[in-house]
């Protein structure tokens, strides 16, 4: 088979991994010849979905003796298969680098023969990157679960960052969906390849997954709580969650019809965000009573209208956990407020001139005065801060009937 | 109205700010191309690069090293005229430099946000710029940018390549940085004549090509959000989009 068709096989099959992030790690590899790791991340195009393509994402191969039912290589599956020689892959990493097409390889792949056997085509190809081409860029390798801690060893000391997904949020699903594996087998990997970093240097390999969202009944409350968990452990970096896509058809999974739950998923990445970087615990995104995240509204909106004791706040004076907490102010735009007030106290205008938006965030400040006049009841600034896309909607149906 | 004429270049700009210290006059326009009407007062600057020295010197023992940099970086946004600001800029930091930290002063907040304009443009080139492989296995690239990027993307570059060589070319300046046996410089070439292609060229390219049109997931299509990511300005001069 041509180098092609090849590589339309494997990268179609290996799209479905969101991860894409090449961020926040430096390269340790200081004899490289060509490559570095840029610790913000680049982005090196979008395709006409709107992600980014930061990577070289493909499978080694898309055999596979596995039979999960939401995955299009399961074995049952009858898909054209085909796989990479460790040189051919090397070949095609390096000359997309070379023409700054990406920022390294996002590896993955089924399973060949055995777990071991796939592990070792893997570490090859890293080892021919790494040794004879003095790739020194960015590798993303997910580890293949039940392998040998000899391989997954290996692989760390190769690979940039390196992961295994859980797909699914609860071992019940699992059983259900991909009864070949289960929560320790997957989360196993990783934790070895911690255990093994941590032996040669103070900082952990970094790591991350991906949780399905949409193929199984569990409610936004048990995937959060599960991220908050692996974050606490300080197991993962980051929790990715994709919208699920009906591949196949079977009993146990929602219809081919059905549309991605593509708003859901966007939800959770902003509660996501909300755990890692403004300080919030899950259970004060969502509870077990109300167990699902609001479509209308944002996750932090939310909070504040059901929390609404704490405001208004006055940004002459609130901390910046506080000022975190206002909805429509992000970590930029609390930076600007802290530096711009050591001069005087702030007003509307001078937020205008900071071109900070205060559309979300009038309902729930003060500056100088309070900045809007809807008074403070939920279910009064809950009715502006509404999606308009969706009110739009309805008044157009309005006035067609 | 006060009206300074100069050529454009750093050195004129500095002679600029020597003029307004010196003689006491602050102009309401700085401009590179002027067409005279009645009733302004005309000064034309002249570029003396001993002044400019006296004034660049100045400038580095006065300004802190963040304040100093934003000075220089804000010349290279060479394609807007910003003379104006930057100089009320340059006064305020004479008088006072905690006063460049005020955010909520609209002079202050312009030359910050012009800054970043230029970095976050920068950091799109560094993900952005195509480079092709010539037949001496020199990696080669154009770029047509609105700000001066090379001496910003000139560091990332070099690391990136390390041990192998690749010329960036500006074909809107004229100039070009050559990165050639690890030795780096940004040259003015007027006329670039690239050499061949190697052989692999074209396949890596079609490789490319298929690639990305298929890692896109069509129950997600969304081209609007692609091209809030990628104006089509950059597209102008990426493989994939053409």
């Amino acid at each position: 088979m041509k180098i092609e068709e090849k590589l339309r096989i494997l990268g179609d099959s290996a799209k479905y991994d969101v991860s894409c992030s090449s961020s926040g790690s430096s390269s340790d590899f200081k004899d490289s010849k060509i490559g570095n790791c840029a610790i913000g991340g680049i982005c090196h195009s979008f395709s006409s979905d709107g992600r980014c393509i930061s990577l070289l994402k493909v499978l080694l191969t898309n055999y596979c003796i596995y039979d999960c039912a939401y995955c299009i290589n399961r074995i049952s599956n009858d898909t054209p298969r085909t796989a990479f020689s460790p040189r051919e892959l090397a070949d095609l990493t390096i000359n997309f680098y070379k023409r700054n097409y990406v920022e390294g390889l996002f590896l993955s792949s089924g399973i060949i023969k055995s777990e071991n056997h796939t592990m070792e085509l893997l570490i090859q190809t890293l080892e021919i990157l790494r040794f004879e081409y003095g790739f020194g860029g960015y590798i993303h390798l997910k580890l293949i679960p039940n392998s040998d801690a000899y391989y997954i060893q290996k692989a760390t000391s190769l690979a940039n960052r390196v992961s295994s997904n859980i797909e699914l949020p609860t071992q019940k699903s699992l059983a259900l969906l991909a009864p070949q594996k289960s929560f320790t087998t997957l989360l196993q990997p990783m934790q070895v390849a911690r255990n093994l970093s941590l032996e040669h240097s103070h900082k952990p390999i970094s790591m991350s997954t991906q949780v399905i969202i949409g193929a199984t009944p569990e409610s936004d409350f048990e995937i959060l709580r599960l991220s908050s968990h692996l974050y606490k452990q300080s197991l993962l970096k980051r929790v990715y969650f994709s919208a699920y896509i009906p591949v196949n058809n079977s009993k146990n999974l929602p219809s081919v019809q059905n549309k991605p739950p593509l708003l859901r998923e966007h939800r959770l990445y902003q509660a996501d965000w909300l755990m890692r970087f403004y300080g919030f615990r899950y259970d004060e995104i969502v509870n077990e009573q109300n167990s699902f995240l609001d479509e209308n509204l944002d996750p932090k909106a939310f909070w504040a209208l059901n929390n609404l004791s704490h405001f208004p706040i006055d940004i002459n004076s609130a901390d910046a956990f506080m000022l975190l907490r206002v909805p429509g102010f992000g970590k930029t735009t609390v930076d600007k407020i802290l530096k711009a007030r050591r001069f005087k106290r702030l007003g509307q205008d001078d937020l205008k001139n900071m071109k900070i938006s205060i559309k979300k965030a009038k309902y729930f400040i003060i500056a100088q005065k309070r900045l809007s006049d809807v008074p403070l009841y939920a279910d009064k600034i809950s009715h502006y801060l509404v999606d308009k896309s969706i009110e739009n909607a309805k008044y157009y149906q309005g006035v067609l009937f | 109205m006060i009206v300074f004429i100069y050529d454009g270049s750093i050195v004129g700009f500095l002679n600029i700010v020597y003029k307004v210290y010196n003689d006491k006059i602050f102009p309401q326009v700085i401009t590179k191309t002027y067409t005279s009407k009645m009733f302004d007062e005309v000064y034309e600057i002249e570029s003396d690069e001993n002044i400019a020295k006296r004034v660049y010197d100045g400038l580095q023992m006065k300004f802190h090293q963040i304040f100093f940099d934003k000075i220089k970086h804000i010349f290279l946004c060479d394609s807007i005229s910003h003379e104006l600001e930057l100089l009320k800029y340059i006064i305020s930091g004479f008088k006072n430099q905690k006063n460049l930290l005020d955010l909520s002063n609209p002079n202050i907040y312009y030359i910050d946000s012009l800054e970043k304009e230029l970095f976050k443009m920068a950091h799109k080139f560094k993900g952005f710029i195509r480079f092709v492989e010539l037949d001496n296995r020199i990696m080669y690239a154009t770029i047509s940018p609105k700000y001066n990027m090379l001496p910003i993307v000139k560091n990332h570059f070099i690391t990136r390549f390390k041990k192998s060589d690749f010329i960036i070319y500006d074909d809107i300046r004229k100039i070009a940085l050559c990165y050639i046996s690890e030795i780096a410089q940004i040259l003015d070439i007027v006329n670039m004549d690239i050499p061949k292609l190697s052989i692999d060229e074209s396949k890596y390219q079609n490789l490319w090509k298929m690639f990305f049109n298929q890692v896109s997931i069509k129950e997600r299509e969304n081209k609007k959000l692609q091209q809030s990511f990628v104006p089509l300005w950059y597209q102008k001069q990426m493989l994939e989009f053409n």
